[in-house]
């Protein structure tokens, strides 16, 4: 639905950088050399932002009907 | 030349196949051809209604599908959408009307356009709004834009109609007779019109005779009888009918003989049969109604009418011609399991049967009023003469029960929601009607012509195995093509010579079959299989009809079909060992300037149905192409079906492991649809942080499974975990499952209706008053709002309370007992499930068709993964979670990575899922390189390559990492294989089943503990727990488990008749029914199911007797 | 007993790396294990949902809120320490609260919850201030019209509790390595061996099997290089030596975790021997 705060496994903070990544992928840009620059190193956080579906955007939709 | 067709060349390909025909297109054209062609066909051959009294007449006309409607209570109507309908339990359904004219005496009295029903419409087929809207407008409207459609929604609830498989209908089979019977050979036909299906059956004894049987007709007939019935007078025109070949002739020369003087003309023949089904009638009765055997039972599909007779009898000799081939030895005998000889009836053929009987049975009462009310010399009104009900129910029930005409159950089913992938699934299952009990091997069996058609992973195990198919990724069902202009171009225009001439004028060459049925001789076969398939190459022909030839030294067939149910799939096609397909032909395709559909009329690609593929070399890549092949694989993979679709690296797995897959993964908790917020399904489940998968398969991207997950990407270790992962059991990090990993939550939907009774009493939904009958305790109307007798939102219910609240009237006064009872109001209230718990989540109020209050309320219930929660990879490989670690317990890696989840070593190697393996490795890969890697069947990313790169990345290449025991601190001995796979979490959760009892329920006949968590039950204890407590010799456990906790109780027996007697607690004496108050009457404990048996039989007039005897030694 | 010694490869406030000799895997264990475990921080605990319009229901807003680490002072952090320790985590309770109402569609950030002082008696931390780590961890996002009041309650408490109370994301730790070269002129084996080390620390060049000091600290003892020529090199390591790593959450300084997690250990065996001593005596 939305990025989760932590990652699963490590506990490392990532929710609050997943904007940030997906801006910059959706620009076009290479999105592991935008993990290393957001320093998220291991392979636990990285699949956290890579894996990451923002559905709440699709279901947000709904919100005006009914 | 340097381009070659690459996989990205064949996905480009199945990604224009998929936009144009999305998944679920069989049941979409099917019901789409149904409503605009079949249903005025149905109409018109009902034909005008003529009643009983002379002239009078009801022409019925054009019938016109409106928009869906719901018709209120009030009588006004409204156009709907399927997300009312959902809501409301309404029937998304549409009005017909039809043009009917009232005609007397050859003159024209009224004319109207009258509604005479509502046909359930199908969500996104051309009558249903939605498909005509963007996705912007259905998600203004509460739909799901991804939502395939293709199914019903009736009173509420979502339902698909499942593709049936069938035997061929029309098409002659020959096979040995059964063993140990005198009859050697059988040649066997389905002859099927739209209305009724008769079995038509050539028989060739061990004599050489030849006989035919179809019911209606109690014995068999001889066939030259049959034949000389249908009008063929002389032997010389029946020979004609059967055959031109002389070695065949010569085989049915003893038959002619014998059978011919039987009777000798049209007439006798006529008589032997009427002889038959009209025994004892006088002559002209018994011709006359031999005639109407003939014509209505004999061979329907050819027609009904006294001028199709001579059709019927050539029809009658090609499959005495084909019985003799095989009883020659000129071919074997039938494979009922081949494709070609499969029909597949669709959502529309299934409707239009429905449609069909309803509308015989509303022209009969169409025919009744007509005559009631001309016999009360009223005014004829055309509106009030058509019974609307009789269509709009019929249909609705056939829908709603899955009850079909012809006795077939379960054609309609619930759609499945559990996820996107369980739901496209669904929609795209094809069932065998042969029974479930019995064996069937050969059927179940998967058959070659099956490659490319079904899916050949996706089945269930057990009972179902093989009879229940899944439709592969490509797979077409054609919807029949009219085969009148078929049969203009081949014999006007192509040179086919139609059979009695060319039999007449003694024409050879290749016997010419338009759907199954034999229509003419063509000199050259091979050349009028090469001109059709160049015409419909060129587009000039319909790209569904589809051709073979079958030569050998005797037989030179030609066979055309256009009709509908046949399963195809689509090939490119290969021309002088040269692909027709272009490097510019894919770049038009690519700019969008082409679709799907010109590549089709082009005759890049075409279509071949089971039947042509026989005539087919198809090459597997365009590297195996040899001047003899014919068509090429678009690609590999799109053998597979859309679920199946979904495993990685599945040529790695052993097959079974990709079919328990394919299983589960219907199983898999998601993201159902994105208007879920919205649903009131009566069950859904959610999974909070879905992901998509790191390692993809090309699926993904052709239906946007990444919009619709199903899983999580986990960090697996393979390593045992301390005992706790033995047996397939997981063991799962305790900090993982805190940050939210597979969290989900669970929406159960109850229902209340506000019913107005006829009479004017009407439930009420409230707080019920404490006075009302069945009161259950104060607190547990606790929860309740006051002012409307539904739960607040947000407030938290547990199992037992009531969240709405409802009294009824009282029940009508049935017994001289509950008289004062009855007076009062009943408590009907709506209570949570017993185990169950959560918070109300969200209320709807709406109104029902009938008018009444509609309470939905839906409550959640949050449920973070626990000890016996069940997950699975996408391998097959499924565990529920044994052990709840500490992050702190956990191994880990010196970069500090704990994993999510380890996994016991032991499940891989006798398992052979080396998929998984692979997934991990590449899971590792694409999130340390960025990137998502791909795995599809036969094309995956090479396990070579994968290494490499995780090398480069830093680690070892073959995926294992030191770990440190997070217990004792030191190195773990070996190297742990860890890395990132896909997990689902399945819908079998331990708060669902969680259960046990001490004291509880039991059942009213028996006085025995209920069975069953959802009655409180008991546990069984069974027979062979039984015969374990006897082995021990624990004699007195046995009772008291058996008796003493069971159903003991009191008997009284008197021992001087033996009989049961009682205890008078009123006058406290001890009554025998028989001895009076002489009796002598003494207690005895037995089961209570042995005094209802005693009782029973005395109620049958038996006289059971108790003797009793003195207890003797302990106890 | 061997000295114990420790030296810091790198130090930030929120990552240290340092190496210490003289001790016992048990020992480094129980300080990984400490740190993570049991060294008490403020988190999110408890949520009085005031009005939510939002697609996500209250529970998932709560458990999203928990895992939003709290930033305090080390002043402070030393109050709460103590409070903690003391026993009256509820008398240390910070209050958060969140109002957020979107106009047009939005988000609801971390950055929306405003401190609003301390609950409970200890008094001392009248002049602390708490505040999220990051102000921008998306808690639910709004469409128009929606909105989000609560009152957020953050308590302390050990990430044995609920890993949101976890200080680090990271505490880990790796033997230290002891590489062997046996053969160092070794010809095209050494090449295969240098390639099959996933960290790049083996050089080969002209027959010659070199390491690269710089990089042996990298080295994870995963022993590709001895699968590849066993007769060329000896991986082993030395179990009393240590390389560690810890990653903070930004909550307090990772040195501050580290320091805690000692004190907290070393206090519980101080209260081991006090039980002790004590059974000791009552036995005597």
């Amino acid at each position: 639905m939305i990025i989760p705060v932590r990652c699963f496994t490590c506990g490392a903070l990532i929710g609050d950088k997943w904007q940030k990544f997906s801006d910059r992928v959706k620009r076009g840009e290479d999105p592991s050399k935008v993990l290393d620059e957001l320093n998220i190193k291991r392979y636990c956080c990285r699949r956290m932002m890579l894996s990451h579906v923002e559905l709440i955007d699709e279901v947000l939709k709904y919100e005006t009907y009914g | 030349m340097s381009w070659k067709y690459s996989r990205d060349d064949a996905w480009l390909l199945v990604q224009a196949f998929i936009r144009e025909h999305g998944l679920v297109r069989q049941h979409l054209d099917s019901y789409n051809k149904f409503v605009e062609k079949t249903l005025q066909e149905v109409v018109n051959d009902a034909g005008p209604v003529e009643s009983g009294i002379p002239g009078l007449v009801i022409g019925l006309g054009k019938v016109y599908v409106e928009n869906p409607r719901v018709k209120e209570a009030d009588g006004s109507e409204s156009s709907t959408l399927p997300m009312e309908a959902r809501i409301r339990n309404l029937t998304y359904a549409a009005p017909i009307f039809l043009e009917m004219t009232l005609i007397e005496e050859g003159e024209e009295k009224d004319r109207a356009k009258v509604y005479i029903g509502d046909l359930p419409i199908m969500v996104k087929s051309v009558k249903c709004p939605l498909s005509k809207m963007s996705d912007e407008e259905q998600v203004k409207v509460g739909e799901d834009p991804g939502d395939p459609g293709g199914y019903f929604i009736i009173n509420g609830s979502e339902r698909v109609l499942i593709v049936q498989e069938d035997l061929a209908v029309n098409k002659v089979l020959v096979d040995y007779g059964p063993s140990g019977s005198s009859v050697t050979h059988v040649a066997k036909v389905f002859s099927s019109t739209a209305a009724y299906r008769v079995p038509i059956t050539v028989e060739r004894t061990r004599d050489g005779q030849l006989h035919v049987t179809f019911p209606s007709v109690p014995t068999r007939i001889p066939i030259i009888v049959m034949m000389r019935a249908l009008g063929l007078e002389s032997d010389k025109e029946i020979v004609n009918a059967i055959t031109d070949d002389p070695e065949i002739l010569n085989e049915l020369y003893p038959t002619l003989i014998e059978q011919s003087r039987i009777a000798p003309s049209v007439e006798e023949a006529l008589d032997y049969i009427g002889a038959r089904v009209a025994i004892g009638q006088p002559k002209e009765v018994r011709i006359e109604r031999a005639q109407q055997v003939i014509d209505q039972y004999f061979l329907p599909h050819i027609g009904l009418k006294p001028e199709n007779r001579v059709d019927k009898a050539y029809f009658l000799g090609q499959m005495v011609e084909k019985l003799l081939e095989l009883a020659l030895g000129r071919r074997s005998p039938d494979d009922k399991d081949h494709l070609a000889n499969k029909r597949f009836k669709l959502a529309g053929d299934l409707m239009a049967s429905v449609f069909r009987q309803a509308f015989k049975q509303f022209v009969r009462d169409l025919k009744y009023q007509l005559e009631k009310n001309r016999s009360k010399s009223r005014e004829v009104n055309l509106h009030t003469l058509a019974r609307a009900d009789v269509i709009t129910d019929k249909l609705r029930n056939a829908l709603a029960t899955g009850n079909w005409p012809g006795g077939r159950t379960g054609v309609s089913q619930i759609l499945d929601r559990t996820n996107y992938l369980s739901t496209v699934s669904h929609l795209r299952r094809v069932v065998s009607p042969l029974s479930r009990t019995q064996p069937h091997f050969e059927a179940r069996e998967l058959h070659a012509t099956q490659w490319g058609m079904l899916c050949p992973v996706e089945s269930p195990e057990g009972q179902n195995c093989g009879l229940v198919k899944n439709l592969a990724l490509l797979a077409t069902i054609s919807i029949g093509i009219d085969e009148k202009e078929v049969y203009e171009l081949l014999i006007h225009r192509l040179g086919v010579v139609p059979i009695k001439e060319a039999r007449e004028r003694g024409v050879k060459g290749s016997k010419v079959f338009l759907n199954m049925r034999l229509i003419g001789v063509h000199e050259d076969g091979a050349e009028l299989v090469k001109v059709l398939r160049e015409l419909r190459r060129q587009g000039k022909l319909h790209h569904e009809v589809n051709v073979a030839h079958y030569k050998n030294e005797y037989i030179n067939e030609v066979y055309i079909n256009c009709d509908s149910g046949r399963i195809r799939r689509p090939l490119l096609v290969v021309e002088n060992g040269e692909l027709k397909l272009k490097p510019l032909h894919l770049a038009k395709l690519r700019s969008g300037e082409w679709s799907w559909n010109d590549l089709i009329r082009k005759g890049i690609v075409e279509y071949l149905d089971a039947e042509e593929e026989e005539n087919a070399l198809i090459a597997e890549s365009i590297d195996s192409i040899t001047p003899e092949t014919t068509h090429v694989e678009i690609t590999p993979a799109a053998i597979l079906g859309v679920v199946a679709s979904v495993i990685p690296y599945p040529e790695f797995n052993q097959s079974p492991r990709n079919s328990y897959e394919a299983a589960m993964a219907k199983q898999a908790l998601g993201f159902p649809a994105a208007n879920f917020t919205h649903r009131m399904d009566p069950r859904m489940h959610f999974l909070h942080y879905p992901q998509k998968p790191l390692v993809k398969t090309k699926i993904f991207d052709l239906i946007n499974l990444d919009d619709r997950p199903f899983g999580q990407n986990v960090v697996v270790a393979v390593l045992t975990g301390g005992g706790y992962n033995i047996q397939d059991a997981i063991v799962i990090n305790k900090a993982s499952i805190e940050r939210g990993l597979a969290r989900s939550t669970f929406f159960r939907t109850y229902e209340a209706v506000e019913v107005k009774y006829p009479g004017g009493q009407e439930d009420k939904i409230e707080v019920p008053p404490e006075d009302v009958m069945g009161y259950r305790s104060k607190e547990a109307y606790l929860k309740l709002d006051p002012r409307d007798g539904i739960a607040f939102p947000e407030s938290e219910v547990k199992g037992g309370e009531v969240i709405i609240g409802k009294t009824s009237p009282p029940r009508f006064m049935s017994s001289f007992f509950d008289y004062r009872a009855t007076t009062k109001r009943r408590d009907t209230s709506v209570s949570i499930r017993l185990n169950e718990s959560g918070i109300v989540d969200r209320v709807t109020i709406a109104e029902d068709v009938d008018g009444n209050r509609l309470v939905k309320v839906r409550v959640r219930d949050p449920r973070p993964p626990e000890l016996g929660d069940k997950f699975a990879s996408r391998h097959g490989q499924k565990g529920v979670v044994g052990l709840i670690l500490p992050a702190e317990d956990m191994p880990f890696t010196e970069d500090g990575i704990v994993p999510d989840i380890l996994i016991n070593p032991h499940a891989i190697p006798s398992r052979m899922t080396v998929g998984q393996l692979l997934e991990s490795i590449a899971g590792k890969v694409a999130s340390l390189a960025g990137i998502s890697i791909d795995a599809t069947a036969f094309e995956g990313t090479p396990e070579r390559q994968l290494r490499n790169m995780l090398q480069k990345l830093g680690f070892r290449s073959d995926g294992k990492e030191v770990l440190y025991s997070g217990i004792t601190g030191e190195r773990l001995e070996v190297e742990v294989f860890i890395g990132v796979t896909y997990y689902q979490k399945l819908h079998h959760m331990v708060a669902d089943k969680i259960h046990a009892r001490a004291r509880g329920r039991v059942q009213i006949l028996t006085r025995q503990p209920t069975e069953g968590r959802a009655r409180e039950g008991g546990l069984r204890f069974g027979e062979m727990e039984k015969d374990c407590l006897i082995g021990h010799g624990a004699s007195i456990l046995l009772k008291e488990r058996l008796f003493e906790s069971s159903d003991k109780t009191p008997i009284f027996v008197c021992n001087k008749c033996n009989f049961l007697g009682w205890y008078d607690a009123r006058r406290n004496e001890y009554v025998c029914p028989i001895c009076g108050d002489r009796g002598e009457l003494h207690p005895v404990y037995v089961s209570y199911a042995f005094k209802l048996l005693l009782q029973e039989l005395i109620s049958l007039g038996i006289a059971p007797r108790v003797i009793l005897e003195d207890k003797v030694g302990v106890v | 007993m061997n000295k114990i010694e420790v030296a810091f490869r790198k130090l930030e406030e929120n990552y240290a790396e340092f190496v210490i000799e003289g001790i016992t895997p048990a020992i480094a264990n129980a300080i990984r294990r400490t740190a993570i475990s049991d060294v008490p921080t403020l988190a999110i605990d408890e949520v009085a949902i005031v009005e939510n319009s939002t697609v996500f229901f209250d529970e998932i807003i709560a458990h999203r809120l928990g895992l939003i680490p709290l930033k305090v002072d080390t002043e402070t952090y030393d109050v709460l320490l103590e409070c903690y320790e003391e026993g009256k985590r509820d008398d240390c309770v910070a209050m958060l609260t969140l109002e957020v109402e979107a106009e047009k569609p939005g988000t609801a950030y971390s950055g929306h919850l405003k401190f609003a002082g301390f609950i409970g008696e200890f008094a001392r931390l009248a002049s602390a201030e708490v505040k999220p780590v990051s102000d921008l961890v998306p808690i639910v996002k709004l469409a128009a019209g929606q909105k989000l009041v609560l009152e957020a309650y953050a308590k302390v408490g050990v990430g044995r509790e609920h890993a949101k109370w976890q200080p680090v994301s990271i505490a880990a730790y790796k033997y230290y390595p002891e590489i062997r070269i046996i053969k160092r002129e070794c010809g095209e084996e050494g090449k295969k061996c240098a390639d099959a080390c996933p960290k790049g620390i083996l050089k080969w060049s002209n027959g010659r099997l070199d390491l690269i000091p710089e990089k042996v600290e990298e080295c994870t003892m995963c022993r590709a290089c001895e699968e590849a020529c066993p007769e060329v090199i000896k991986v082993s390591w030395d179990d009393s030596k240590f390389i560690f790593r810890v990653e903070g959450l930004g909550v307090i300084p990772v040195a501050k975790v580290i320091e805690t997690a000692l004190k907290r250990l070393i206090k519980r065996a101080d209260s081991f021997v006090e039980t002790l001593e004590k059974s000791i005596q009552t036995r005597s």
